[in-house]
């Protein structure tokens, strides 16, 4: 089996792209700290723990017809390239996590020691469920943050690769159909439809994300009866179905002129 | 001592691409430690059968073997098989030295010293990013991984592409100082079949997706001679013969015969000649 060989060419790239991102970020944070110096008044940072997320969904996108012809052309087959991926996946979902756990608490030390404490660093996840850890340990907190942003990633990384597989299969008119379609049903079809079922779509849509975010019936983000786990849950169901999905897609894949 | 492998098997294969049917219930064996030309015309169904052997693209019906074990989807199977095709699978961003060095880690049996011979010796830049090399400079650092990496079947589809006079004799004589050092099997799919003729052994010659020879380059070419001389004595000498094709000068007329039989009983007008494998494979696929 070459699958060792092929994780590792598949952390190699991604470990450029992440190196990047990372200085971006931590730029950002310095940048941040160096603006609560300067101007005054309160500011909060939050919301890299989701951004890291939107990266990985890029990184998704952009991880399958290289790193395919790549490794077919050293005799990997598209079963061992699909579990590299999910590898490469799982590895980079936890080391982000981790890594945004150890930046947010790195800066928010700083900021403290400095005594610039009208700069505030956050995730999200924080945000989100603020009520759930009022007056409860960091150690709940932190392992809870970490399952609900890796499972976040995990989601969204597979979501990315699954979508590259579809265009990937696709001739050019289906891809134009899809590009096309697509966009046009959001935000075009589903708003006409909306406004003719009396927006019901959008509360149900509503109620929807508020029920996946795990909050409980008319609920709010203060409320310490959310639960991040219907969030987790979901993400875990929704990486199994397009890293189902983008295997059915992969399988028979063929290698395309160049 | 090396284990010789059971080569690769094709086994009943065909695909066809929309209308056009690429390979139709195509079956040979590539055996080990051979010299193969596969030589076919623009569109006959070679890089087909490579691609599948390889596993880039699946076969409608029929399967492929390599020493016993089928490849579709066989990490196993695919590690012993290298191809270096016409279209390039590298990353845009892939410099050429990272290519050798990735080809070393999924190929364990890989030669380091010897890529870096190879490309000191056909002056390849492997600073160079592989898609901003020359065509002839793509073929070179493709036939730099492939003689490097000592897999046991090595599959060469149009490995002289772009290449000079002087590049493609340097790499006739590295494939067969390659095959001197390590004995494998060696499938070489090309159109410049008169270069090749002196460093095949056997010969499958492939036609609109069939095979139509596949025999030694020496049987093939004992079983004919060419016979030339004055149109009028060449007819007559011809008569009842297998011939596979002519060429006409003037008043003069040379026949090509594949009859399996030496020329007896030769008027003295007439000369006759070896078959020459380029003149063969003419003949044979434009009938």
């Amino acid at each position: 089996m070459n699958i060792k060989p092929a994780i590792k060419y598949n952390l190699n790239n991604f470990r450029k792209s992440l190196s990047i991102y990372y200085l971006v970020i931590v730029l950002f944070y310095i940048f941040s700290l160096i603006m609560g110096v300067v101007v005054e008044g309160q500011s909060t940072m939050n919301g890299t723990d989701i951004i890291a997320g939107g990266f990985l969904f890029i990184v998704g996108l952009g991880s399958f017809k290289d790193e395919f012809h790549m490794l077919i052309q050293n005799g990997v087959s598209r079963k061992t390239t699909f579990v590299a991926y999910i590898m490469n996946l799982g590895i980079a979902a936890a080391l982000m996590t981790v890594i945004e756990l150890i930046l947010e608490a790195v800066f928010s030390g700083i900021a403290s020691i400095t005594g610039i404490d009208n700069v505030r660093f956050g995730f999200m996840f924080e945000s989100i469920y603020a009520g759930r850890y009022a007056g409860t340990g960091v150690f709940l907190r932190t392992v809870e943050t970490f399952l609900w942003v890796a499972a976040l990633y995990l989601a969204l990384g597979m979501l990315g690769f699954f979508i590259t597989n579809l265009y990937y299969r696709m001739n050019k008119t289906l891809k134009i159909i899809v590009s096309v379609g697509v966009p046009s049903i959001i935000f075009i079809g589903f708003p006409i439809v909306n406004n003719f079922m009396g927006n019901r779509l959008v509360e149900a849509g509503g109620r929807l994300v508020l029920f996946i975010l795990g909050y409980p019936e008319g609920g709010s983000p203060y409320s310490s009866d959310a639960t991040p786990y219907h969030m987790i849950l979901f993400c875990l169901t929704l990486f199994v179905i397009c890293g189902g999905l983008a295997w059915l897609l992969m399988r028979r894949a063929a290698t395309k002129k160049l | 001592m090396k284990e010789i492998g059971l080569g690769i098997e094709v086994k009943g294969l065909s695909k066809s691409f929309g209308n056009v049917q690429a390979l139709r219930d195509v079956s040979l064996t590539f055996e080990a430690n051979k010299i193969y030309g596969l030589l076919g015309r623009n569109g006959a169904g070679k890089s087909t059968l490579l691609n599948i052997a390889t596993n880039r693209i699946f076969a409608d019906s029929g399967e492929v073997l390599v020493d016993g074990e089928r490849v579709f989807e066989n990490d196993r199977a695919l590690g012993k098989i290298f191809m270096m095709s016409e279209n390039n699978f590298y990353p845009d961003s892939m410099k050429a030295r990272d290519g050798i060095r990735w080809a070393a880690e999924f190929y364990s049996g890989f030669d380091m010293a010897k890529a870096k011979a190879l490309s000191e010796l056909f002056g390849l830049d492997t600073r160079k990013k592989i898609k901003d090399l020359s065509t002839g400079y793509k073929s070179i650092f493709k036939i730099v991984v492939a003689l490097s990496t000592m897999a046991p079947y090595l599959l060469l589809d149009e490995p002289v592409l772009g290449l000079d006079a002087n590049h493609r004799d340097l790499f006739y004589k590295e494939l067969l100082i390659s095959y001197e050092e390590h004995p494998r099997c060696v499938v070489v799919s090309t159109h410049l079949i008169e270069e090749v003729s002196g460093l095949i052994e056997e010969i499958v010659i492939i036609k609109e997706g069939e095979i139509l020879r596949n025999e030694s380059c020496e049987s093939l070419l004992a079983g004919g001679y060419t016979v030339s001389g004055k149109a009028e004595a060449v007819e007559r000498f011809i008569a009842g013969k297998h011939c596979i094709g002519m060429d006409s000068l003037g008043g003069l007329k040379s026949a090509y015969i594949l009859d399996g039989a030496q020329p007896q009983n030769v008027p003295e007008e007439l000369e006759i000649t070896k078959l020459d494998l380029q003149k063969l494979f003419i003949q044979l696929t434009n009938a």
